[in-house]
C-alpha cells in the first residue's frame, strides 16, 4: 500500500514535469450566448441576459464596449441573420420572430486557410433537418466557428465572405428545440457572396428581410438585446434575395463615420516574398474606425472580394489574404470597403503566377514582362558579333600573311 | 515554460544524422555524396517536422555566419600571396601581366556570357523566392547612384572597408599593398622577405580555416535545407526554377569552354581550336569527374608542355596561376548567375548600372579569391556580400551547385590551359611543332607529377599558390 502512494506521487510529480506547461493552465470560457436563449452557448450555463457575450466585453450590467444598442448598430455578430435565407418548416415556422439583421454575419468557412469561398462565387446551400438538439449543435459549431474566425483575423488573418448566414434563425431554432423536438428542420441558405461582383453592384444592391407575423422590415441596427427581445418567442425567416451584404438600413452618419477615418493599409507578402498571383499577403491596417467588423477588403481593378475583417478598439486589424491565383500581373489595389464604400485603397505590384513546371521555369525569361531580356540578347549578339569579328579580322590577317 | 516538443525531436534527429555524417566523413566517403546526401535528408526532415524547425534554424544561421566572417581577410591573404609570388618586377612585367590580363580576360568573357544567358533567360524569374528572415522589398533601397558606387570602389578606410565588407576597396588596397612589395622586393629583397613570409603563414591558417568551414558544408546543407523545407520554401516554382538554373549554367559552361575559348584560340594563339581542344580532352575529364582544379594541374602542365608546345617558363607560371586568378567557371559564370537568381526571385529591381557593377565586381572577386579551396562558395559569398545580396543564396543553391562543379572545374581548367597558350604565343614561348605533332617534347617528365624539371627554376617564395579546386 505505502508502495503504491509512492509510486502515485512519484508519477504524478514525473507527469506534472513532462507534461508540457500550457496544459497545466485551465481558461475559464468566456460566456456567450450568441442564440439569445438566455444560456451560455457552449456549456448552458445560465447568462445574466439573453445575448450576453463576455468576448465582446458585455458585463451582467449592460452590454460592453462601444457596442450598445443605440451606437453600434448591427454588432449581433454571430446571431446576425444577414442577407440570409432562412426557412424553419414544422413547428417553428408558425412562431415568427423578427431577427435584427446587421449585415454583419461572418464566413467562416475558409477562416483558416484563408481561402474563401468568396473567391470561388460559389452559392452554397446548406439545409439542416434533424432534432432540434442537432440544430443547437450545428448552430453551436456556427458560433464556435465564427469567433475562430474573428480570431484568426488578427493574427492569420480571415478571408472570410461575409456572405453567410449560417446561423440565420438558430435562436429560435433552439428555443423551440427547448419545448418541441419537432422543431428542428432549420434549412439555411448558405450564400456565398459573388466576389467578382463590382463594388457598385453592391452600393445599389438591397436586402429585403421579410418575416411572417408581422410583416415588418428588419433593420439591421438591432442589438444584441433587441434581438434577444425580439426574438424570444418568435421564430425567424429572414429572407435575402440577393447575395449583396449591403444593408441599406445603416445609418447614414454612421457609415460616413467609419469612412471617414480613412485608415493606412501595409501590404507585404506573407513569406517575405514579392507578391503574386496565387501568393498570400499580410494586410496591416491601422486609423480605421473602431470595432467595425465587417470591412471588406476587395482587389481592385477585377473588383474581387479577398476577406472580410474587423478592426480592433483602436482600429487596426491584420489580416492573411490571397490574391487569386488567375489574377492578371500588373499594378492593382487593395481597397477597404464599408457598406459598398470605400474607405481607403493601396495600390500594389502583382507578380505573374509562380512557375510550375520546369519547361515553364526555362522560359520564362521569353516574354514580354522579362526586362532583361533585350538586355540580355543585346549581350550575347555584342559577344557574337565581336568574336566573328576577331576571328574575321584575324583569318584575313593571316591569309593576307600567307599570300 | 512551454517547449516544443516537435522542434526538441527535430533537433534531436539532426543531431543524430550529425552524427553519422561526421562518421563518413571520417570513412572518407566522397564530399559531393555527403552532401547531396544531406540534401535529401534535409528534405525529409523538413517535410516530417514542417513548422518545427525554428531550433534547427541557428545552426545553418551560424554556418554562413560563419563564411561571411571569413570572406573578407581570406580575399586580403589571397590577393597579397599572389601578387607577391609573382616575384622580380621584371616577372612581372612580362609573363606576370600578360597571364593575369588573359586569366581575367577569360573570366571577364564568361561573366559576359553568364550575364547574356541569365538575363535572357531569366533565371529566378517567377520562382518567387522566400529566405527566412529576409524580406525582399528591403533590397530596393540598396541600390545607389552608379557614381556613388564608382567612389566607393576605392579605399577610403582600410579598417572600415574591411568592416563594412566593401570588397572592392578591400581589393584594391591588397593590390596597391602586394605591388608595393614587389617593387621593394626588386630593390631589396631581404628587407621585406619577413612579410612574405607572414603572408604565406597566414594564407596557410586562413586557408585552413576555410577548409575546416567548408568541411562543415554538410551539416549546414541538412539543417539548411531542414529549416527551408519545413518553412515551405520547396514549392515547385523554386525547384523549377533552381533545374533551369543548372541547365543554364551548363550551357554557359559549354558556350565559354568550346565557343569562346576556340575564339580566343584562334585569334591570339593562332592555333588549330579543333585539334587544341583533341589535345587538351584529358584534363577537361580529369577536371570534369575529379572537380579538383589543383589535382588536374599536373596533367594540364604536361599537356601544355608536351602537346601544344607551351614553353616550361610561361607553362610552368600561367596554368598554376591560372587555378588560382580568373577561374572563368567558380568566380566568373557561377557567382554572377547566382546573383541574377537571386536579384529575379527576389524581384529586386535592377538596372543595367546594376549589372554593370555586377560584372565588375564578379571581376575583381577572380581576383580576390585567388587558391582558395571551395572557390565557387567564396567567389559567390564574396558578390553577394558585394552586392548586398543575401548570403542565403548559396546555400539555397547547393544542391545544384554540387552537380554543377563537373561544369565549373573543366571551364577552369580550360581557362587556364587558354590563356597559357595564348601568353605563350605573345611571349614567342609556343613551339608549333609540337603542336602539330612534327616535333615531340623532350624534356624529361617526372614520372610522379608530369611538370618538368624546369619547375624548380623558380624560387621557392615565388611559387603561385595553388588553389584545391572549387568543390562548392
Amino acid at each position: 500500500m505505502k508502495t503504491k502512494m509512492i509510486f502515485s506521487f512519484v508519477l504524478i510529480f514525473v507527469l506534472v514535469l513532462t507534461v508540457p506547461g500550457r496544459y497545466h493552465n485551465v481558461y475559464a470560457a468566456p460566456l456567450e450566448d450568441c442564440d439569445l436563449d438566455g444560456y451560455d452557448d457552449a456549456t448552458g450555463v445560465p447568462v445574466p441576459w439573453p445575448g450576453y457575450d463576455e468576448t465582446k466585453g458585455d458585463t451582467p450590467d449592460g452590454p460592453g464596449g462601444s457596442k450598445t444598442p443605440a451606437t453600434a448598430p448591427g454588432s449581433t455578430d454571430s446571431t446576425a441573420a444577414g442577407n440570409s435565407s432562412s426557412e424553419t418548416p414544422g413547428k417553428a415556422s408558425s412562431e415568427d420572430t423578427d431577427k435584427a439583421d446587421s449585415g454583419k454575419s461572418r464566413n467562416t468557412n475558409d477562416a483558416n486557410s484563408g481561402k474563401t469561398d468568396s473567391t470561388k462565387s460559389a452559392k452554397t446551400n446548406k439545409e439542416n433537418s434533424g432534432k432540434a438538439n442537432k440544430a443547437d449543435s450545428e448552430k453551436a459549431n456556427s458560433t464556435v466557428q465564427d469567433k475562430t474566425g474573428k480570431a484568426e483575423s488578427g493574427k492569420t488573418g480571415s478571408t472570410t465572405s461575409g456572405k453567410t448566414n449560417s446561423t440565420a434563425a438558430d435562436n429560435t431554432g433552439k428555443v423551440e428545440s427547448d419545448k418541441t423536438s419537432d422543431a428542428d428542420s432549420v434549412k439555411t441558405n448558405s450564400t456565398a457572396q459573388e466576389n467578382t461582383e463590382k463594388a457598385e453592384d453592391r452600393q445599389t444592391s438591397t436586402t429585403s428581410i421579410e418575416t411572417d407575423n408581422t410583416g415588418s422590415t428588419v433593420s439591421g441596427e438591432g442589438s444584441n438585446q433587441d434581438g434577444a427581445s425580439q426574438s424570444e418567442n418568435k421564430q425567424a425567416e429572414v429572407n435575402s434575395d440577393n447575395d449583396d451584404t449591403v444593408n441599406t438600413d445603416t445609418p447614414a452618419d454612421e457609415i460616413e463615420t467609419v469612412i471617414n477615418a480613412k485608415g493606412s493599409l501595409e501590404i507585404t507578402e506573407a513569406a517575405g516574398s514579392i507578391i503574386h498571383a496565387g501568393s498570400s499577403v499580410i494586410v496591416l491596417g491601422s486609423g480605421f474606425a473602431g470595432d467595425i467588423d465587417n470591412l471588406e477588403i476587395e482587389i481592385q481593378s477585377e473588383p474581387r472580394q479577398l476577406g472580410i475583417v474587423e478592426s480592433s478598439k483602436n482600429g487596426s486589424f491584420e489580416a492573411k489574404l490571397n490574391i487569386p491565383e488567375d489574377l492578371k500581373a500588373g499594378i492593382h489595389h487593395i481597397v477597404v470597403l464599408y457598406q459598398g464604400k470605400e474607405i481607403t485603397r493601396q495600390q500594389i505590384e502583382v507578380g505573374p503566377k509562380a512557375a510550375d513546371s520546369f519547361l515553364q521555369a526555362l522560359s520564362v525569361g521569353f516574354t514580354k514582362d522579362n526586362k532583361g531580356l533585350i538586355p540580355g540578347l543585346l549581350i550575347l549578339l555584342v559577344l557574337f558579333v565581336s568574336g566573328t569579328g576577331v576571328l574575321g579580322v584575324n583569318v584575313l590577317f593571316h591569309s593576307r600573311q600567307l599570300k | 515554460m512551454n517547449i516544443d516538443w516537435l522542434s526538441a525531436a527535430a533537433l534531436a534527429v539532426v543531431l543524430v544524422f550529425f552524427i553519422i555524417i561526421f562518421i563518413l566523413q571520417k570513412k572518407k566517403v566522397n564530399f559531393t555524396a555527403i552532401i547531396l546526401g544531406s540534401l535529401v535528408v534535409g528534405v525529409i526532415v523538413g517535410i516530417i517536422f514542417s513548422g518545427h524547425t525554428s531550433w534547427v534554424m541557428p545552426i545553418g544561421k551560424i554556418y554562413v555566419s560563419t563564411l561571411n566572417a571569413i570572406v573578407s581577410p581570406l580575399i586580403v591573404v589571397s590577393i597579397l600571396s599572389s601578387i607577391t609570388s609573382l616575384g622580380s618586377t621584371a616577372q612581372l612585367k612580362g609573363i606576370g601581366v600578360r597571364s593575369i590580363f588573359w586569366l581575367l580576360m577569360t573570366t571577364l568573357l564568361a561573366i559576359l556570357l553568364a550575364l547574356g544567358l541569365g538575363l535572357t533567360f531569366g533565371i529566378g524569374r517567377n520562382s518567387y523566392l522566400s529566405l527566412d528572415g529576409i524580406d525582399a522589398q528591403t533590397f530596393k533601397s540598396k541600390v545607389v547612384p552608379f557614381t556613388q558606387v564608382l567612389v566607393g570602389f576605392f579605399p577610403r578606410n582600410v579598417i572600415s572597408d574591411i568592416a563594412e565588407e566593401n570588397t572592392i576597396p578591400m581589393i584594391l588596397f591588397a593590390v596597391l599593398i602586394a605591388v608595393s612589395y614587389v617593387l621593394v622586393a626588386n630593390e631589396n629583397r631581404e628587407k621585406v622577405i619577413i612579410f612574405k613570409k607572414f603572408i604565406e603563414a597566414v594564407k596557410e591558417i586562413i586557408f585552413k580555416a576555410v577548409d575546416f568551414i567548408i568541411s562543415l558544408t554538410p551539416y549546414a546543407v541538412l539543417a539548411l535545407i531542414a529549416t527551408a523545407t519545413g518553412n515551405g520554401i520547396s514549392r515547385s516554382g523554386i525547384i523549377w526554377s533552381l533545374l533551369a538554373l543548372l541547365i543554364v549554367s551548363f550551357i554557359a559552361f559549354a558556350l565559354d569552354t568550346w565557343v569562346i575559348n576556340a575564339v580566343l584560340i584562334k585569334s591570339f594563339a593562332k592555333l588549330s581550336p579543333v585539334k587544341f581542344f583533341r589535345k587538351i580532352l584529358p584534363a577537361q575529364v580529369v577536371g570534369f569527374s575529379t572537380q579538383s582544379s589543383a589535382g588536374t594541374l599536373p596533367i594540364s602542365t604536361g599537356i601544355l608542355l608536351g602537346k601544344i608546345g607551351v614553353d616550361p617558363k610561361v607553362a610552368n607560371f600561367t596554368a598554376p596561376l591560372g587555378t588560382t586568378i580568373g577561374m572563368p567557371g567558380c568566380a566568373g559564370i557561377w557567382p554572377v548567375l547566382i546573383a541574377i537568381y537571386g536579384i529575379n526571385g527576389l524581384g529586386i529591381n535592377y538596372g543595367i548600372r546594376d549589372y554593370i557593377l555586377l560584372a565588375v565586381i564578379s571581376l575583381f572577386v577572380s581576383l580576390g579569391t585567388a587558391g582558395v579551396p571551395g572557390t565557387a562558395t567564396i567567389t559567390t559569398a564574396s558578390v553577394l556580400t558585394a552586392m548586398g545580396l543575401p548570403l542565403e543564396l548559396i546555400v539555397l543553391s547547393i544542391p545544384i551547385s554540387a552537380i554543377a562543379d563537373t561544369g565549373r572545374t573543366a571551364t577552369n581548367i580550360t581557362g587556364a590551359l587558354v590563356a597559357s597558350a595564348i601568353v605563350g604565343r605573345q611571349e614567342g614561348s609556343l613551339n608549333d611543332n609540337i603542336f602539330n605533332d612534327i616535333e615531340a617534347y623532350e624534356a624529361e617528365i617526372d614520372e610522379g607529377n608530369g611538370q618538368s624539371g624546369e619547375m624548380n627554376d623558380t624560387e621557392p617564395d615565388n611559387s603561385v599558390p595553388v588553389g584545391a579546386g572549387c568543390r562548392l
